[in-house]
């Protein structure tokens, strides 16, 4: 008995040392910084350094932590709900992340499918094609469509060379801008869930469906569709959620007109060196990037 | 209703190769209605490739195949009056066991209550009762099977594949399950053509079988005259145990429960040889004998009870009627 209390602390101990790790790792670099950041969205902008107020006094003991506390307010947060700019632009973001995963995944799916039915002997040269582009700087590859889809760009030269337009198409500045960076960027974030789910599957099960009377057609949306469902939900959440608080892309591609959260901190922090009204924008949204990663491990997929 | 159609299921010279792979090279073959059909052979030797053909998954490179006499080069599988037991039961894991077996009922377009009941009979006929709202993940190897063939029989098709139906189950389960499936297909009254590497199974099984080498058909006919009667040298190896006696006029071969084995010559067999005796295991019923022949020759005998010793001088003897000359 007392051998086995030894063995279960000595397992406990390993055990903490696993777990603590990580906890620790997570504490400090995330936890801990969140929690500054929500302290800052109840704080009030000030021109001094740092540019916020309260600020804790330390020295002045209970009474200042009392005083620092009951300075905290949630003003910022009636701010970015009150105001129709914000409103406005948690709405352009939302649709333009929602639109934007709903294109990746329209391109993605198909790209993920081919690539998981392609001879085994090609599918590590498809799956490094698909990485690649992760070797050079993403800002670098966004720069790049600029010089695509400006009016005298490569695509616009190409087409007009072809006779198939006239006049250059206006796309650069554009939301449909916008949505092409984002399907370029994102679309391996899409893929990659998407083949991990379609390569594994059993290619009886769709032989089987077509077996028991559905035309292939019938048999991808009664038995591949479905069950690719966690690669769906998967590659849907990896593209929503940093789209959510894209900053590069609407920036270079979109129009001044089109704004977006990750714009919206980007200007309040920096232009308007409102930090705790950043704060609280910051804040908003990682509430509702939250949103759908519950509903996902609610169903047991994420 | 009228005689069974004795060439229900026919292949007219199909062949089928895959690049340079000859996987199945002019097979021409007739099964009737209602037989328990067995397609035997080593792995590698196109018998899947020839049902593959029959389910409509491969097209035959030549050749034409008919069900019921309706050609089947533009029918694809969907459309075909033939269902599949996979090897792998390729049961859908995302719908429960009801509708697993519902799928094919669902696609013939049968009303609600008439695909409960048909689902309800089709657990009843596999012994799952009950067990209509468990997912796949939920069930034994040998209920995963069941479900299988259930999901297979319940478009009552013309003709049921069998691929490997046995293989993925225990050797206890299996003996019970050949029953269970051979009772189902009397039951059923439907076309079962088996693909099996196991020699036991199809003999255990079939009303008639046919063994498959490198794509070809090497003999068919009922287990009984295909184990006694081996047309070559592939066949009574792969039917079971053989041993082969050198003679003047080339190799002959003889079943181990065919050769006789006493101390002296007797009248009970036609040929005798000097043996000695090198292993004895008892098995149960039977005991194995391996004899060594003063040539040199290694021999097994089954024999139903032996007293022999290992060293004992021997007569092995067999008779010229159970003595096989074959080709190789």
């Amino acid at each position: 008995m007392g051998q086995r209390f030894d063995k279960g602390t000595r397992f406990d101990k390993g055990r903490a040392l696993i777990i603590g790790l990580p906890a620790l790792w997570l504490g400090l670099f995330f936890a801990l910084p969140m929690l500054v950041i929500l302290r800052m969205s109840l704080s009030d902008p000030a021109s001094a350094m740092p540019p916020y107020r309260p600020v804790l006094d330390w020295s002045a003991g209970w009474e200042g932590l009392l005083a620092y506390v009951q300075a905290l307010d949630l003003e910022n947060y009636s701010t970015v709900f009150t105001d129709g700019l914000y409103l406005s632009a948690f709405l352009t973001s939302l649709r333009i992340a929602l639109l934007g995963t709903v294109l990746t995944l329209l391109v993605g799916y198909p790209l993920a499918y081919a690539m998981a039915r392609a001879p085994r002997s090609w599918r590590p040269l498809l799956l490094a094609l698909i990485i690649l582009p992760f070797w050079t700087s993403f800002l670098i590859r966004v720069y790049a469509w600029i010089a695509i889809l400006r009016s005298e760009g490569l695509l616009n030269q190409m087409l007009l060379g072809l006779g198939v337009i006239s006049a250059p198409l206006e796309i650069l500045n554009t939301e449909i801008a916008i949505q092409i960076g984002i399907v370029y960027s994102y679309l391996p974030f899409m893929v990659l869930p998407l083949y991990a789910v379609l390569e594994k599957q059993d290619a009886s099960l769709v032989e089987a469906a077509c077996d028991l009377g559905s035309p292939r057609w019938q048999a991808f949306w009664l038995v591949t569709l479905p069950l690719s469902w966690p690669g769906i939900i998967g590659g849907c959440l990896l593209v929503f959620i940093p789209v959510m608080g894209e900053f590069i892309i609407p920036d270079l591609l979109g129009g001044s007109d089109t704004l977006m959260l990750g714009r919206m901190v980007w200007t309040e922090f920096f232009s308007n060196r409102d930090w705790p009204l950043a704060s609280a924008i910051a804040m908003v949204l990682l509430a509702l990037v939250m949103v759908p990663i519950v509903l996902a491990q609610r169903r047991g997929v994420a | 209703m009228s005689a069974a159609d004795p060439s229900f299921v026919r292949f007219v010279a199909v062949s089928k190769s895959f690049g340079p792979v000859r996987a199945v090279q002019d097979v021409t073959l007739d099964i009737a209605q209602g037989e328990f059909f067995s397609l035997l052979g080593p792995s590698g030797c196109g018998k899947t490739t020839l049902m593959r053909l029959l389910a409509g998954f491969e097209m035959p490179g030549a050749g034409t195949i008919t069900i019921d006499g309706a050609d089947m080069a533009r029918c694809p599988p969907h459309a075909r009056p033939v269902n599949m037991m996979f090897q792998s039961y390729a049961l859908f894991p995302h719908l429960t066991v009801g509708d697993n077996i519902a799928f094919g009922l669902k696609r013939q377009g049968l009303a609600r209550a008439a695909i409960a009941a048909r689902v309800e009979e089709m657990l009843r006929l596999v012994q799952l009762d009950g067990l209509a709202a468990r997912k796949p993940d939920a069930l034994s190897g040998g209920q995963k099977q069941r479900v299988a063939l259930a999901r297979a029989l319940a478009r009552g098709p013309k003709v049921l594949l069998l691929d490997e139906p046995l293989a993925a189950l225990d050797k206890k389960l299996r003996k019970e399950t050949q029953g269970e499936l051979k009772r189902i297909q009397q039951e059923s009254g439907a076309t079962f053509i088996v693909v099996t590497h196991d020699q036991e199974e199809a003999m255990a099984l079939s009303d008639r079988l046919a063994i498959m080498q490198a794509g070809q058909i090497e003999q068919i006919g009922t287990p009984r005259a295909v184990y006694a009667a081996p047309a070559t040298r592939f066949v009574a190896e792969f039917m079971g145990e053989m041993n082969w006696l050198p003679t003047e006029n080339g190799p002959i071969g003889v079943r181990p429960e065919k050769l006789i084995v006493e101390i002296k010559p007797t009248e009970g067999a036609d040929v005798w040889l000097c043996a000695t005796v090198t292993d004895v295991r008892h098995l149960g019923a039977q005991v194995s004998v391996r004899l060594k022949t003063q040539q040199g020759q290694s021999l097994d005998a089954q024999l139903p009870t032996s007293s022999l010793m290992v060293g004992d001088a021997v007569q092995v003897g067999y008779r010229r009627a159970d003595a096989h000359v074959l080709e190789a």
